[in-house]
Order: structure tokens, then sequence, then C-alpha cells
């Protein structure tokens, strides 16, 4: 039961490799936000991980039809659930 | 006078266009953050006058890095005519979000389209029909669509989603506020919900807006009816792209063929520019310059007296004639940054390094202005505005242990005087200035914490193209041309009168000028075994240019202008002159000219990065850390001449530096307490 709600809403922080995840909030200190929110996460955008650097650190999202280098602990703040 | 001011995301091809409209050859690359300051130049087109301003690139008006901030700056507090605002047609979506913003703010944009690799589809009339932008669309390198783009008008269309619900009543209750501040109270209710406001609301408005915005992520909001009005235009007259993930990032990110794939390409740079095609072209050069030199000299022989001829044939022709053979190699060199830049290769290494830099506490970024530390250090220090916070710093600090390109010369005859012609020696002094500055980097983390931030677009791969290359080699050659031949020149001159007149001004090589202040620094270098005034005399002069170690030895030694301006200046070096060495001083002072300090260019750039204080700071640390290891190195090596069994303890220590380096650097944060500095899994804990 757990599992299926962590499911529903998630980080996208945590999110895998080559899932289509749609924004359902996005939360945390005003920088932060804003300059994801300028990049294309909004409510209701959609984003997939395209990959994970070596040490998982970094993650390359596609968004808006582009591929964005971001570091995972800046994306704790994006939360998603699966499309 | 029209100026016109270049504003847009990063790496959309501002600089491109700006190159276009101005007929120059600034600096582009294909990864973000090529610019990193305003440039400007005037030009007359059809008998008007221009002044056109190349501005960083920046993904919003609220800016994120230092580089933004200028753009910004410079947008709203200073006077132009016109903005262009470049977006990449490919990427229209996030592009048109700072478009809107520009709107917003009333400001007169032309919006350019690039289309210059297009793959997406545009309804360009119907784009300008149905939306609040006025749009241009050509390719930024066509020179074809100047005229008509300076010819278009903008024109000032209503915004629809500022007549929101929520806009429009935060905007009636702040509107006290904005008649005082002379602000219209529509754009000060978007600063407002975007949370970027410079002033303070009168209090009862306060209390108002709070209840207003109570449960509603303001800055999501905002960034959500743009983003919104930006895809119901978008849908009536665009196609997007199909996109697709290269496939070359299936090798070049591969988790276990990244980094071997990265030094081979690094080892390939090197084997090209040090291997024998950069040398036969170098001969090539030689035979040329000798051309010229040789009947000059003849003349000047015969008609000028001895001491103007002894100046010309060792300073001009020694020391200055002998470092301009060394163009292809530099030229290679350049060349192959260049590459690596337009390839878009360099987002791929940043994004694979972010890991590793990151345990270090640099960034992923970092690795831009420290590969450009190779070519040259003063234009990679100023690259490092790209990146976000403390990293700014550190990386700036950092970049001038790169060695960069002007201590090639040096390197070369050194390298073929006492090494036989092995260039693996100059590939393990990188090496050796690469882990030097993994240790450095974390020593400083002590001192700036690390911010984890990085935000970087990928730019896809392009093949490089052949025009720009030449481009970027032409201006390469020239600027190290006119170097050698303005500065260099004139510094090689001033050397050889030090050197060859005394205090009292008299013509004599005994007790020169040069020789006093040679002597003066000597007792400092005779602990790493360089106790030679000679020596001495060309670090001094190695702290203006690099390159100038190589001249001041040229004229120290009297080399004579002979064929080959590398072998004559490595022979004198064996025996016989004022300045030599034996094998391992020689491999001492490689070392200590690698980064015993930044030339002069370098710490002034370095001082408006970082600031004063932590200018000195850099040196004094690059200073001491050279200074330490070529004393442990020297003494080391002296020390297994006596007892050769000390070489076990030496590679046994050697070992174990190296491991620990690796384990700080590979090893498996741990984090037991609630920080905000580690990135890794400590929330699981």
């Amino acid at each position: 039961m757990t599992s299926y709600l962590i499911k529903l809403s998630m980080r996208l922080s945590d999110g895998n490799i080559k899932t289509k995840y749609l924004v359902t909030n996005i939360n945390g200190e005003v920088k932060q936000v804003r300059r994801l929110c300028e990049l294309g996460f909004v409510i209701g955008s959609e984003v997939v991980i395209v990959r994970k650097s070596i040490f998982k650190g970094v993650l390359l999202v596609k968004i808006n039809n582009y591929l964005l280098a971001i570091k995972r602990k800046q994306l704790e703040c994006v939360e998603v659930k699966c499309e | 006078m029209n100026k016109i001011i270049l504003v847009g995301n990063p790496n959309t091809g501002k600089t491109t266009l700006f190159n276009t409209l101005t007929h120059s050859f600034e600096h582009v690359g294909n990864w973000q953050g090529v610019t990193v300051a305003d440039k400007q130049k005037k030009v007359r087109i059809r008998g008007k006058e221009y002044i056109f301003v190349d501005l960083p690139g920046t993904f919003s008006l609220c800016p994120f890095t230092d580089e933004e901030k200028v753009t910004v700056d410079y947008l709203l507090n200073q006077k132009y005519d016109k903005v262009f605002n470049i977006v990449d047609c490919d990427n229209l979506k996030r592009n048109l979000y700072m478009s809107l913003q520009l709107q917003e703010k009333g400001i007169n944009t032309v919006l350019v389209i690039n289309s210059t690799i297009k793959k997406a589809k545009l309804d360009i009339d119907k784009f300008n029909q149905i939306s609040c932008f006025s749009a241009y669309q050509m390719s930024a390198k066509s020179k074809e669509d100047i005229d008509n783009l300076l010819a278009f008008k903008a024109v000032q269309k209503s915004i629809p989603y500022l007549k929101d619900k929520l806009v429009l009543s935060v905007a009636m209750t702040v509107e006290n506020s904005a008649k005082k501040n002379n602000i219209n109270p529509i754009l000060l209710a978007v600063n407002l919900l975007e949370q970027n406001l410079s002033f303070e609301l009168q209090k009862s408005e306060m209390i108002q807006i709070q209840k207003l915005l109570k449960n509603i992520n303001s800055v999501e909001y905002i960034a959500r009816l743009r983003y919104d009005y930006i895809s119901e235009i978008l849908s009536k007259c665009y196609v997007p792209c199909v996109f697709a993930e290269s496939k070359l990032d299936n090798i070049f990110l591969n988790k276990y063929l990244a980094l071997p794939i990265f030094f081979v390409l690094f080892f390939l740079m090197f084997f090209v520019t040090f291997s024998s095609f950069g040398q036969f072209l170098s001969e090539a050069l030689k035979n040329f310059t000798n051309i010229i030199f040789s009947p000059l000299m003849k003349w000047i022989d015969g008609v000028a007296p001895n001491w103007v001829s002894q100046l010309f044939a060792t300073a001009v022709v020694g020391g200055v004639g002998g470092l301009l053979s060394f163009l292809p190699q530099i030229a290679m060199l350049f060349l192959c940054l260049t590459i690596l830049e337009d390839s878009g290769y360099m987002s791929r290494i940043a994004f694979f390094f972010d890991d590793l830099l990151g345990r270090i506490g640099l960034n992923g970024k970092s690795i831009f202005s420290l590969l450009m530390g190779f070519g040259c250090s003063t234009t990679a220090v100023l690259t490092s505005r790209n990146l976000e916070g403390n990293s700014h710093i550190k990386t700036a600090m950092l970049t001038p242990f790169m060695s960069c390109s002007a201590k090639l010369p040096l390197f070369i005859i050194m390298c073929t005087a006492f090494f036989g012609g092995n260039f693996a020696i100059i590939f393990l002094l990188y090496l050796i200035n690469i882990i030097i500055a993994i240790i450095i980097s974390i020593f400083l983390n002590k001192k700036y914490p690390h911010t984890p931030a990085f935000i970087m677009e990928f730019a896809p791969y392009r093949r490089p193209s052949i025009i720009l290359l030449l481009r970027s080699l032409y201006k390469n050659c020239k600027q190290f041309i006119t170097r050698v031949g303005l500065l260099l020149m004139s510094l090689s001159v001033i050397v050889w009168i030090l050197q060859n007149f005394s205090f009292s001004l008299k013509y004599t090589t005994n007790g020169s000028m040069l020789q006093q202040m040679g002597q003066f620094i000597s007792p400092i270098l005779a602990p790493i075994g360089l106790n030679n005034w000679g020596i001495g005399a060309s670090l001094i002069t190695g702290i203006i240019a690099k390159e100038m170690i190589v001249s001041s030895i040229a004229i120290i030694n009297g080399v004579p202008n002979g064929n080959n301006f590398n072998l004559a200046v490595g022979s004198s070096l064996i025996a016989g002159s004022i300045i030599t060495f034996d094998t391992l001083t020689a491999f001492v002072f490689m070392l200590f000219v690698l980064f015993y300090m930044p030339c002069i260019s370098t710490i002034s750039v370095l001082k408006k990065e970082v600031g004063f204080k932590n200018t000195i700071l850099a040196i004094i640390i690059q200073f001491t850390s050279c200074y330490l290891l070529c004393f442990v190195v020297y003494n080391l090596a002296k020390l297994i001449k006596i007892y050769k069994w000390a070489t076990i303890f030496i590679i046994i220590g050697g070992i174990i530096i190296i491991a620990s380096i690796s384990y700080l650097v590979f090893r498996k944060n741990k984090c037991t307490h609630n920080c905000n500095n580690c990135d890794l899994k400590c929330r699981y804990k």
C-alpha cells in the first residue's frame, strides 16, 4: 500500500530512467523554485529522466523537448507522478 | 545613432549574430557561457551608424549567476534604442519565456528567430499574427537578412495572460505603491508574484497580498501562466522537431567508457600538438623567418653601431623571432580546443565530471574554464563567471594552475635538450599539474563550502564548421603574432638593455642591472637547486608574460642567431653559458615554471573576478605549493642519488598520496548528520 502511495506522488530526484512523469507540485527555496519554473518545471509539464551520471549526482532530463543537466539535489523540490 | 543590444538564452547564437552584424570574429562555441561580459562595437550599415552590444546569455530576467547579472543589469539600467532577442527555433518553448518577460516590461524588442540548424517548422506569419511578439526569422549567419532585420519594426501588442484574475487583483491592491515608485501596477504585480521586488510594499498592502496569495505558489503560478500562453500559441503555428537523444551519448556518456575516452582525447590533443606534425610546421616557419631576417641582419651590421646590431641580433631575432617558430604548436593546441568546444562534447564532459568535481568542491562547468586554461589563463579565468556561487571563486583561483600555451616553447626546448625529445615528460608535467590543482581544491573547499547547484542545457552534437575553425585559427595566430611583435618585442629589448647595461648605464655584461636583480632573488631559489642569477632573472620576466622566460634565456645566454632556435637555446643550456642545467635541475625548473605564479594579465583579471584578497591568497597558494613541490622533488632526487634504497620508500609514499587523493575523490559520501552540502543519499539514512 505504501509503495503504491509513493508511486502516486514522488520527488523527481527519486525517479527512474526513461519513465514519463508529470510535475504535480514544486516547493522549496524561492530562488531555486523560480529557476526551475523558468526552465519549464511547472505543474502539468512532462519530464523524462534520460540518464544519470556515474555517481547519480546529476540527472539528464528531457523537458519541453530539450535536454537539461541538473543536480539531483535541486530536483528534490519537484514533486511528480507517473503518467 | 542606434544602440541595439543582443539578448537571449545561452547558446542560441547571439555572438554569431553579433559577428554577422559587425563583421567581427568574437569567440563562439557550442556550450553555454562562452560570452561572459558585454562587448560592443560601432558599425556603419548603409550610411547609418549603429552600436551593437553582445551580452551573456540568460534564462530569465531574474539572474541566477554573475554573468546573468551582467545582462539583466544592462537591460534594466542602461540606455539603448532596441533589443534583439535571439531565440533558437528548435527550442522555442523555453526560449520564449524570457521573451515574454521582455514584453511585459514594455521593452522595444524584435524577436529574432535563429533557424541556422532548423529542424522544427514554424509558420512565422501566423506566429506574428496570433502572438504578442514581433518576430523575424533568419539564420544568424546570413548576411543577406541584415538589412531586413534592421528595418524590421517591433509593434507593441497587449499580453493576454496579464488580464488573469489573480494578476489583476494583485495589481489593484498594490496600486498605491506602484504610483509612489512610478511603475506600472501590473508589472509590479508580476514582480510580486515572481517574488522579485526591489522595494518594500506598504504594510496594509502586504497584509492583503498575503491573504490573496494564501495557498498559492505564486512563483509557479506566474511561470505556468506564461508557459500556458506559449503552448497555446505554438500549438497553432509550430511543429517541434522529433526529439531523440544522440546515439553518440551512449558511447561518450557510458558509465565505464566516459572517463577513458576523455583521457584518450586529452592525450590525443597533446600528441597532435607536440608530435612530428607540429614540429614539421615549426621547421617550415623557421626557414621562412630566416629568409626575412638574414638579409636584414647583414644590412644592419653594415650600417649601425656595434651595440645596436647586437641588440637586434639577440633581442629581436633571437628572442622574438625564435618564439615565432612555436606558432604552429600553439595554433594546433587552440585548434584542438576549438574542435572540443564546437562539437558539443564540452557539455558532456561537464555532465559526467560534475560528480567527481563535486567531491573536490567544484562544479561540472568548472571543466570549461580549466580546459580553456590550457590555452590562455586570462580568458579562461573570465569564463568561470558562468558558475554558480562559491564555485565561481574556486574555479577562478584554480584556473591559473593549468599550464597555459605560453609555457609550451620552454617545455619543448627543455624536453628536446634534456630528455631526448621524449614528450611523455610534458604529459607527466600536465598530470602533476592537475593532481596539485585537485589537492589545492580540496583545501579551498574548507574556506569556501561547496554550493551544490548545476544547471546546464545540453548542447546538441555538431560537426565543427570548417569556417569557424579557420576563423579561430586565424584569430589565435594573429593574437599570438601581435603579442610577440608588440609586447614581447619591447619586453625583449628592455631585458636586453637590463642585461647589457649596469645601473650606472655602462655597456657591460658583468654586473648588469639584470644580473643584480637576479642575484637578489637567487638565494630564494637555492634550496630547489636553481641557484643561478640568470634563472632568477628569467623567472622575473616570466611574471609579465610567460613567453618571456624563453626570450630572456636566449638573451642572457647570448644565443647566436642560427638556423634552429630550439636546438641553439637547448645546447646553450647544457654547458658553457650563464644559465645551465643538469637533468634534475631541468626537470625542477620545468616544474617551477609550470605554476609558480600567474602572469600579470591573469592577475588583473583574477582581481576583477574574485577580489583583491582572494587574488593575493591565490598567488600565495600557487607560489608556496609550487615551491614546496619543487623542494621535495629536488631533495628526494638528491637523496636517491646517494641512497638507492630510498626509492622504495618514495614509491610507497607516492602510492599512499595518490591513493588518499583517489579515496577523497571517489569515496561514497556517508552523511551522518543533516547537512545541506551533501548531494548524495544521506536522506535515506
